[in-house]
């Protein structure tokens, strides 16, 4: 049992490394000054660049704004849009159910690539393209698969029975939904929300190609930067970045976990 | 109170979002590969951009790297996924939970971060080939092997790997937690070794939640731009630049080409993820047996 409890460490360790490993390395780069080849630690580190930069360039506040505009969007329209869908997917019995669920995986099994040119294209046709809508509605497209089969899982382990309960007692369908329907499936709408946020966060030829440029967000102006070699201010987005992805989602978590639970 | 019109009501705004924005854009594209594109005076239909297509040996040979590159990087995510879930399934030890915590961190960031760390680490002039030469294994940043924008793809890999092994065990850890341990327990009791018991009961009870990431994985390392264009070797080009490429030279003429080669790609992925499904119903120990 011993040996086995080493290789646990030792293996968690590995892992441990290989996941922190580079977000160090983003870290250091974007506190740093000069760190190239062939010195192993950065000559001269700088805490307060970071932040000195944060608050006066107004590049990055422009796509740090960007970021969240999208985000907040989409997962506006996404959680509209997959709520519903994943009530009738989890309550009834329909034909063609088989279908919708295959359809709704779609989007995630047809090459990205090809969506998007395909997407592109129709976007220009509705004079879409440029827009915060079109954007939105692209970021949409490929978070609807994972918010769906989140919320699905959770609706489907109680089905509508407390919801049938709620309706008998003389609740309106409105308050069965928001206090019957929502507080008991909370898990699975956070996760839907959690993970629309960060697919619509993480886009990046979605944003530059159907946004024509208008939506720098922040993972679009990473990538100017590494390729024409300026680490350290790719470095300097990628922490902004973090800190508005992880820090929210922490909060959520933690949020969520400890507002009592009443069911489960 | 589960009327039909509540329904129809219900699925309305995904069938309406659906059928204008995803619907509406494989109809064009199909329209446009058929040859039918009337702003640049295209109006006959004809099958010839498939045809040229599938002759078209460029084309072919960039289809059939990346396919078994996108397979290679999928299956090898999928493996060390599923290892290491197994792995840390059980709460008896001190490392379950924070492991499943770091887990969720490469899913979270974008693909962009990876390949910037990476670059810092792995180039030729990166932070490994400073250590190797400081303690002297290799003489000079030369000595140090290419492993971005190789032939290999090797950094692409380690990319996809980065992102995909945690997006396997995030995955997977929900369906293990849920898992039925009687079955486990039932098949011991009735002798079957620890192996047998993985084989032919826990495997097949995790197997349609494993497919769906192997799906998702492979389509997305078959389709994705970014890390190919970052990380790729030109020499040995990958599908997405190939079409990203075509497409951004802004030739209106060449669309019904692209767009035809858009749907060849997309049926085939189709077909494929279905291939994946039907043999792991059908392949020995693969079926659930309707649990």
């Amino acid at each position: 049992m011993a040996s086995k409890k080493f290789t646990k460490l030792i293996v968690y360790l590995i892992f441990a490394i290989l996941v922190l490993m580079p977000l160090f390395v983003i870290f250091m780069l974007a506190i740093s000054k000069t760190w190239s080849y062939p010195s192993l630690w950065p000559k001269w580190v700088d805490w307060g660049y970071y932040f000195r930069f944060l608050f006066t360039s107004k590049e990055i506040q422009s796509s740090l704004f960007s970021s969240l505009e999208l985000a907040v969007g989409t997962v506006v329209l996404t959680i509209v849009i997959a709520y519903p869908t994943a009530m009738a997917l989890a309550y009834y019995d329909f034909r063609g159910k088989k279908l919708l669920n295959v359809l709704v995986y779609l989007p995630l099994i047809i090459p990205s690539i090809a969506l998007l040119t395909n997407m592109d294209f129709i976007m220009i046709k509705y004079g879409l393209n440029g827009t915060f809508f079109g954007v939105v509605s692209v970021h949409t497209l490929f978070c609807l698969p994972y918010a769906i089969k989140l919320l699905y899982d959770n609706l489907i382990l109680w089905k509508d029975k407390y919801e049938v309960a709620s309706r008998n007692l003389g609740a309106s369908t409105l308050q069965t939904f928001f206090k019957v329907t929502v507080p008991m499936n909370k898990s699975g709408l956070q996760g839907a929300v959690m993970m629309t946020y960060i697919v619509s966060m993480t886009q990046y030829l979605a944003t530059l190609l159907i946004g024509d440029g208008n939506y720098l967000t922040l993972s679009v102006r990473m990538f100017p930067f590494t390729t024409s070699g300026k680490y350290r201010m790719a470095a300097v987005y990628g922490i902004t970045f973090m800190l508005v992805t992880l820090i929210p989602l922490y909060l959520i978590d933690v949020w969520v976990t400890h507002k009592g639970r009443k069911i489960a | 109170m589960l009327t039909k019109r509540k329904l129809i009501l219900l699925l309305s705004p995904f069938c309406l979002f659906m059928l204008f924005f995803f619907f509406s854009a494989l109809a064009k594209s199909l329209v446009t590969s058929f040859g039918y594109y009337p702003l640049m005076g295209m109006e006959k239909l004809s099958l010839h951009y498939y045809t040229d297509a599938l002759n078209n040996k460029v084309f072919l040979r960039i289809f059939f790297r990346t396919f078994i590159f996108a397979l290679f990087s999928a299956v090898l995510a999928c493996f060390f996924g599923t290892a290491l879930s197994f792995l840390f399934k059980k709460n008896d030890n001190p490392f379950t939970k924070p492991f499943f915590k770091l887990a969720q961190l490469p899913v979270m960031l974008p693909h962009i971060f990876i390949v910037l760390a990476l670059l810092q680490l792995l180039s030729q002039t990166g932070l490994v080939s400073s250590l190797l030469t400081k303690i002297g294994i290799i003489h000079s940043y030369n000595s140090f092997p290419l492993l971005l924008n190789d032939q290999w793809q090797i950094g692409i890999i380690l990319t996809y790997l980065w992102k995909e092994i945690p997006f396997v065990i995030v995955s997977l850890i929900l369906v293990l937690r849920q898992m039925d341990n009687r079955y486990r327990i039932v098949s011991e009791n009735l002798g079957a070794t620890k192996w047998q018991t993985f084989w032919k009961v826990s495997l097949p009870l995790l197997m349609p939640a494993i497919v769906n990431a192997f799906i998702i994985n492979f389509s997305f390392n078959f389709g994705a731009y970014e890390v190919p264009y970052l990380l790729g070797n030109q020499t040995k080009e990958l599908l997405p630049v190939y079409i990203y490429d075509l497409y951004v030279q802004g030739d209106y003429t060449q669309l019904p080409m692209i767009m035809s080669l858009n749907l060849i790609l997309s049926v085939f992925s189709i077909a494929f993820a279905g291939l994946v499904i039907w043999l792991s119903k059908h392949l020995p120990g693969g079926h659930t047996g309707g649990i």
